[in-house]
């Protein structure tokens, strides 16, 4: 039985993105707080969906997703230097961040924690390299970007948006198909999986190139966004243990979690941390353990009970 | 390279394992007793370095001492309150769930506690000055410090209480059989809850004495512990998990591939080898170098 992707509610909910997205560009003059603040929820947006199709689909728990975030923003930088071009730049530099799949595929072989702990330190490492690499990555200094400047606030905003559609779609695509059952199948179990001949180690392979693909769009997009790229701010472990906090917040598997993580955390990083300087560890620290004890199953699935809408289930 | 430099950098590398070893017995304990990665014993490790600094700077304690005074309070806090957070986890989840989240809800924890201490400490770099933070031992024609001769004997210390705990006394006893056969515990009449409590507390008690003796030796901010239990972890997986003398040995090699590192492609990456290590012993042979399943 082929399975029936639920395109009306994916439909119904991207064009409510669409929609607020030209309210926000519409009214920027007027109040151009909500246009960054928008798009920031984009942005969040596109990393969680990046963190769920590995960690939520495939169970890939990865804790190094600033990697592929961060290398992908420098790549960015000096593609838009060399074509000029900051849409082909992004296409580019997310493709590239799939190469750093690599390093990682002995890694696919591990389970649960030995996984996440290889990602943890591959992504420490990925931090050194990239810092001491001074010509890639402008070291402790950073890189300032000369970005065409017909790419504004405005534009950039719609740039995102326009990533997160085919995130969006692709995630439903992904997860209402052969290889997106394939993943959840490994997710809830290997052995079963292998033993109905499901290719395991190619599927998760298949499944981190994908997350890869759209962490370095963010990563390529928020470069583009801010026009200057440092280590710290990009390849740093709190940007990778973003993406898991935000995503298991919002619901794990679930596109709707993806995007009310993205919410929440843009919510949280203007309102919240914005007055705690150092403490922003604290929050995030305690906001992590305590989503695990007491909402497991994310806000998503909490939604979905109460209202029932096939929104919350896609 | 000179030979002077190799057995320099080989005793500086055995010297420094005592603390890497320090650090990661706790990672170990909790390992092998509950088979969950507790990844929150690095906030203790900054909370003892800076116990031990407070104390230093208000009643001139050494911090040898303070490790002593702060490893029964520690013991107490893991005994009644860090346990209940482990608790919990295993209560909430089930099968092979539970690793993950509990590692997850301990990265938490360990992030939580760092800002704690950002915000009591503040971020600047510190560092404790005793009578004898600067002074040298001449050993074989080489100069080495004292600081550091202190921090190892007090490791090799702590690993002889360790192994003579738990394999001497009733209650190391019992810790080992509940890490090997926990329903055959129950069966024996032992105490497992109070046997996880144990755990915990001595791990607890452990990560607040390597915290406080570090002190000695390097200067120190926040971020501190998560360093120290980024090392931990990879001496645990190296050296095999839940496994002592492993752990001892782990440490070493990590030390010695450390400086190695240092020496061959420049402080900036030797990081990355010592991670990289973990990378390929944890794919090449998943259960450690020393490693045997349920052994603590």
């Amino acid at each position: 039985m082929k399975p029936v992707v639920p395109w009306r509610p994916t439909v119904l909910l991207l064009a409510a993105l669409s929609a607020v997205t030209l309210t926000v560009v519409g009214i920027s003059r007027a109040e151009p707080f909500l246009l960054i603040f928008w798009y920031f929820v984009l942005l969040y947006s596109i990393y969680s969906i990046s963190w769920n199709i590995a960690g939520g689909l495939t169970n890939l728990f990865s804790l190094g997703h600033a990697m592929f975030f961060g290398t992908a923003a420098m790549t960015f930088a000096h593609l838009s230097r060399i074509t000029g071009n900051p849409l082909l730049s992004i296409a580019l530099a997310s493709g590239a961040s799939c190469l750093l799949v690599g390093p990682l595929i002995p890694a696919l072989r591990l389970r649960g924690p030995f996984f996440m702990l290889s990602t943890y330190a591959l992504s420490v490492a990925a931090y050194f390299v990239t810092l001491n690499t001074d010509w890639f990555s402008g070291g402790g200094s950073g890189i300032v970007l000369r970005i065409d400047p017909a790419y504004t606030r405005e534009v950039t905003v719609f740039v995102a948006l326009g990533v997160l559609v085919v995130a969006s779609l692709t995630f439903v695509r992904l997860k209402w198909s052969y290889l997106g059952i394939a993943m959840i199948a490994t997710r809830d179990d290997e052995e079963a999986a292998e033993s109905l001949s499901i290719p395991v180690s190619r599927i998760k392979l298949i499944s981190l190139s994908l997350s890869a693909l759209f962490a370095g769009a963010a990563g390529a997009l928020h470069a583009l966004w801010l026009s200057y790229v440092h280590v710290d701010a990009f390849n740093s472990t709190s940007v990778s243990l973003l993406a898991p906090v935000i995503t298991l917040l919002g619901g794990k598997a679930l596109l709707s979690g993806s995007l009310i993580g993205g919410l929440v955390n843009a919510v949280i990083y203007f309102y919240v941390t914005a007055g705690l300087g150092e403490a922003t560890l604290l929050f995030y620290g305690a906001l992590l353990a305590a989503v695990l004890l007491l909402e497991p199953d994310g806000v998503a699935k909490t939604l979905q009970k109460i209202t029932k809408s096939p929104i919350f289930s896609i | 390279m000179q030979i002077g430099d190799v057995t320099l950098l080989f005793i500086s590398s055995l010297l420094t394992a005592g603390l890497y070893a320090l650090s990661s017995y706790s990672i170990t304990l909790v390992y092998g007793v509950l088979k969950i990665v507790d990844v929150s014993q690095g906030a203790l490790i900054t909370l003892g370095a800076y116990i031990a600094y407070t104390l230093k700077t208000l009643f001139d304690i050494d911090p040898v001492v303070t490790s002593l005074i702060a490893a029964p309070a520690f013991f107490a806090y893991g005994y009644f309150g860090h346990y209940e957070i482990a608790k919990r986890v295993l209560e909430k989840y089930s099968g092979g769930r539970v690793l993950e989240n509990s590692l997850l809800l301990f990265f938490g924890v360990l992030l939580a506690l760092t800002g704690v201490t950002y915000l009591v400490w503040r971020g600047d770099i510190k560092a404790v000055n005793t009578a004898y933070t600067l002074a040298a031992v001449e050993l074989f024609g080489l100069r080495i410090y004292l600081t550091r001769i202190v921090i190892f004997l007090y490791a090799v210390m702590v690993t002889a209480l360790m192994i003579y705990l738990l394999n001497r006394t009733y209650t190391g006893t019992a810790i080992r059989a509940v890490s090997q056969d926990l329903e055959s515990s129950l069966a024996c009449g032992i105490e497992v809850e109070k046997m996880f409590r144990t755990s915990f507390g001595i791990a607890c008690a452990l990560s607040a004495a390597a915290g406080s003796i570090l002190t000695l030796a390097l200067a120190f901010s926040p971020i501190i512990g998560v360093e120290f239990i980024l090392i931990a972890i990879v001496v645990t997986v190296v050296g095999g998990m839940g496994n002592f003398t492993g752990a001892f040995l782990g440490a070493l090699i990590f030390a010695v591939v450390d400086s190695l590192g240092v020496l061959i492609v420049g402080p900036a990456y030797a990081k990355v080898v010592a991670l990289a290590m973990m990378v390929v012993v944890l794919v090449v042979r998943p259960q450690g170098l020393f490693g045997e399943r349920g052994r603590v």
